[in-house]
């Protein structure tokens, strides 16, 4: 913006005015953009565009500083980001995080409570344990995001707006399995307290460590688990809470897998290290020192029968939950270029996968 | 595949496992892992060597153990069903729903005044003995509650806003270049703040143990909103033909970064600073130029008023319940009061940004001056009623005197 010099010299003859500078109404290197909406609204795509979209592949300041913004001298820096774009990006961060943003739902008011109905005994257990644990588990991811946040740079805020979805998201996961526990007569029950394999994922020293951990692996598991809940679930509340966690979920492995795929085309001297990862976290799933997960296990057989005296149809549905688990697991890892895992999955996964597709 | 009893007997080895079939699963390449559940499970084990020398895969095995129709070896141990925690719970709804309050009866309402427990045992929920500990270093009550929590956390559910499609960007209309320009440095601001609130509460919501989940979801929707109002005000700054501004001096942000315990953070970002950004907001929907302006800094003024509420009632519990922290309390206020000052007097575009915001236009930028020096003094008064309310009274003694300066009759 060019400034009238007779603008500035009437101003200065006006009493009471601190001293003018009024440079950065002409800054050099953020120009004026005029972006257009998109058919889902002015979504961050639309205002990535120019010097604003350039994503750079190094973040290089430690300030708060909003990626396109002018450069302040000595402005004292804030933290020890993580400089590497290939370490923590996704190319489908903001396309996430804008239906994130859509569709976030409450389980207050969303949830047809009034559908709960008393059930048996034993089925009321068994959903109770099921809740218990996953209000148990579910702010792991929600834990171990924000421990990551402080790391990412603003350069890079599209993975920091995602990760923020994500531990919305799990707040009320966390929220919802903790309702349903106490809404119809039983209680949390047995929690597993924390395996080796949750501790796995708030160890990892790396941010795609605990994106693999957690949202290809550990998530990946939760989400085929929460789409087969309608072998779970005994009323309509109970199969909205697994469809609507499952939409979420979908979101966080969908963000695992590119992450990852990213990596591998950005930084392929990395897949031996992030098989390491998986070898360690696949080892540790069910680990016999942490007594396997009983509870859940058992908890599953019940619903998924229909009842004590029906566990025998409970561990045949059951036993096709984990081999679908398996599956689509290795289907992730395929989409995200680590199809070789195949041939070196942990024994106690492998011998539930489908031959590979000739 | 028959499930007769015979006397063989074998050694066991350490494990459980009995070595002749130890042997024989590792020559199948049977994971040992996937043997000892299947004990363990009540799977005899002569039922296992049967499974083996039929060359069954472990989940053949599983499948026909499971369809014989007897139970398969499948012996339920049902350890986790006779725990000993509250039953009969049945919660009820209300008026706003089947709310986190809602849920909070009987012993699951019990919010312990320390929670030393480092799993991540639910509250109410029952642990088996030997969980390790998960790192988390909050087990205060005190230096984390407030009792607005539950309904702060559902009420921030219940007013979700996407700034994709919430926000009438339609309206937008070309302004002036000084005035787009100064809306832009606004912005440009408010997101250096919002991404602030961003890697300071990742880092503290992590060390929040699980006896205090309110807290947790609570401080979770306070992550989104941030991230939500940092996106709205980047989209408004690049929306009109303008663009960013220039970096703030991140004098301001400086305690925050530095805040060594939850108090200390909680005082600095939610009873201090969230206090000057929400009558910032307030102004911002006041002097809207559009009705995308209007309702964005409206949503966003809705959102933060829930952060101010919680700074509030979290500083006067913990007055409360440790009046011996009054002064430790005062201290982190006064530190984020003087780097507030300072912010003020260094960062001279965003001065002039709201100076020509208020006047309506650089040439008015003395008028806007004058509204400026008024606006500074509203955005004071308020925040001291805010602290007042929190429990420090008297504060306006001990305010900076930057600040205090503004309180002076003109």
């Amino acid at each position: 913006m060019t400034i009238d010099p007779r603008i500035i010299e009437t101003l200065r003859k006006q009493p009471d005015i601190p001293e003018l500078d009024l440079s950065w109404l002409n800054p050099k290197d953020t120009p004026g953009i005029t972006v257009k909406l998109g058919k889902r609204g002015l979504t961050l795509d639309e205002i990535n565009v120019g010097v604003y979209g350039e994503v750079p592949d190094t973040a290089r300041h430690g300030t708060t500083r909003v990626r396109g913004s002018t450069p302040r001298p000595g402005v004292v820096r804030t933290a020890y980001f993580v400089p590497e774009k290939s370490d923590i990006w996704a190319d489908n961060a903001t396309l996430i995080y804008e239906e994130a943003v859509q569709r976030q739902w409450s389980s207050a008011t969303d949830i047809p409570w009034e559908s709960v109905e008393p059930l048996p005994d034993d089925v009321e257990e068994a959903i109770c344990q099921i809740c218990t644990f996953l209000t148990e588990v579910e702010f792991i991811a929600g834990d171990a995001p924000g421990q990551w946040l402080k790391q990412i740079s603003p350069d890079h805020y599209e993975v920091a707006l995602y990760l923020v979805t994500q531990v919305m998201d799990e707040a009320r996961h966390l929220d919802v399995f903790r309702k349903r526990a106490l809404v119809n007569g039983c209680g949390l029950l047995e929690a597993q307290g924390a395996t080796r394999g949750l501790r796995n994922i708030l160890d990892a020293k790396d941010f795609t460590e605990m994106s693999a951990l957690m949202h290809v692996l550990a998530e990946g598991f939760v989400q085929t688990m929460f789409r087969t809940g309608e072998f779970i679930a005994q009323n309509e509340a109970e199969k909205t809470i697994f469809r609507l966690c499952a939409q979420d979920e979908s979101r966080h492995v969908g963000f695992g897998v590119m992450h990852l795929r990213y990596v591998l085309e950005h930084a392929p001297e990395r897949r031996e290290e992030i098989h390491h990862y998986l070898d360690r976290a696949e080892q540790l799933f069910g680990h016999p020192a942490d007594g396997g997960n009983a509870g859940l296990q058992e908890a599953l057989l019940i619903t998924m029968g229909g009842g004590k005296k029906n566990i025998d149809r409970g561990a045949q549905l059951a036993m096709a939950l984990n081999k679908k688990q398996a599956n689509e697991y290795m289907h992730r890892l395929e989409v995200a270029g680590l199809g070789d895992r195949r041939y070196r999955m942990n024994p106690a996964l492998a011998m539930a996968l489908d031959p590979p597709k000739a | 595949m028959t499930q007769e009893v015979t006397s063989k007997t074998a050694a066991s080895t350490a494990g459980g496992i009995p070595a002749d079939l130890r042997e024989k699963a590792e020559a199948n390449n049977w994971p040992l892992a996937f043997i000892e559940r299947a004990l363990a499970r009540g799977a005899p084990p002569e039922v296992l060597h049967q499974a083996l020398d039929a060359g069954l895969t472990p989940l053949e095995a599983m499948q026909a153990l499971a369809g014989s129709g007897a139970g398969g070896g499948l012996e339920l141990g049902m350890a986790w069903s006779k725990v000993d925690t509250e039953r009969g719970i049945r919660a009820k709804l209300g008026k706003k729903g089947l709310t986190i309050d809602a849920i909070n009866v009987g012993s699951y309402g019990d919010v312990p005044d320390l929670w030393p427990d480092q799993s991540m045992r639910p509250r109410g929920a029952y642990v088996r003995p030997g969980a390790v500990s998960m790192g988390y270093t909050i087990y205060s009550k005190a230096e984390v509650w407030a009792d607005n929590l539950g309904s702060l956390y559902e009420e921030a559910i219940q007013r979700r806003w996407a700034p994709a499609t919430d926000i009438p960007w339609h309206t937008i209309t070309p302004l002036p270049e000084d005035r787009e320009r100064a809306m832009g440095q606004i912005c440009t601001e408010l997101c250096e703040y919002n991404y602030m609130v961003i890697l300071a509460l990742g880092k503290w919501i992590r060390e929040v143990g699980y006896g205090y989940h309110e807290v947790k979801l609570f401080l979770s929707t306070v992550l989104f909103d941030a991230g939500r109002h940092f996106e709205a005000f980047r989209k408004r700054a690049l929306a009109n033909g303008g663009g960013l501004g220039m970096q703030g001096t991140g004098d301001r942000l400086v305690p925050i970064r530095d805040a060594m315990c939850y108090s200390e953070m909680a005082t600095l970002v939610f009873l201090m600073n969230d206090s000057f950004v929400l009558s910032l907001y307030e102004l911002g929907a006041g002097l809207a130029q559009n009705e995308a302006e209007s309702r964005l800094f409206s949503l966003a003024a809705q959102d933060k008023a829930r952060h101010v509420a919680y700074g509030v009632e979290h500083t006067r519990f913990l007055l409360e319940h440790q009046p011996q922290r009054r002064e430790e309390i005062r201290k982190y206020l006064s530190k984020g009061e003087e780097y507030l000052a300072k912010d003020d007097v260094q960062d001279v575009p965003m001065r002039e940004a709201l100076a020509i915001h208020l006047g309506g236009g650089l040439e008015q930028i003395g008028e806007g001056f004058r509204k400026l020096k008024d606006f500074r003094r509203r955005q004071v008064l308020a925040y001291l009623d805010r602290v007042e309310t929190a429990g420090l009274q008297d504060h306006r003694a001990s305010l900076w005197p930057e600040l205090a300066a503004y309180l002076e009759p003109a």
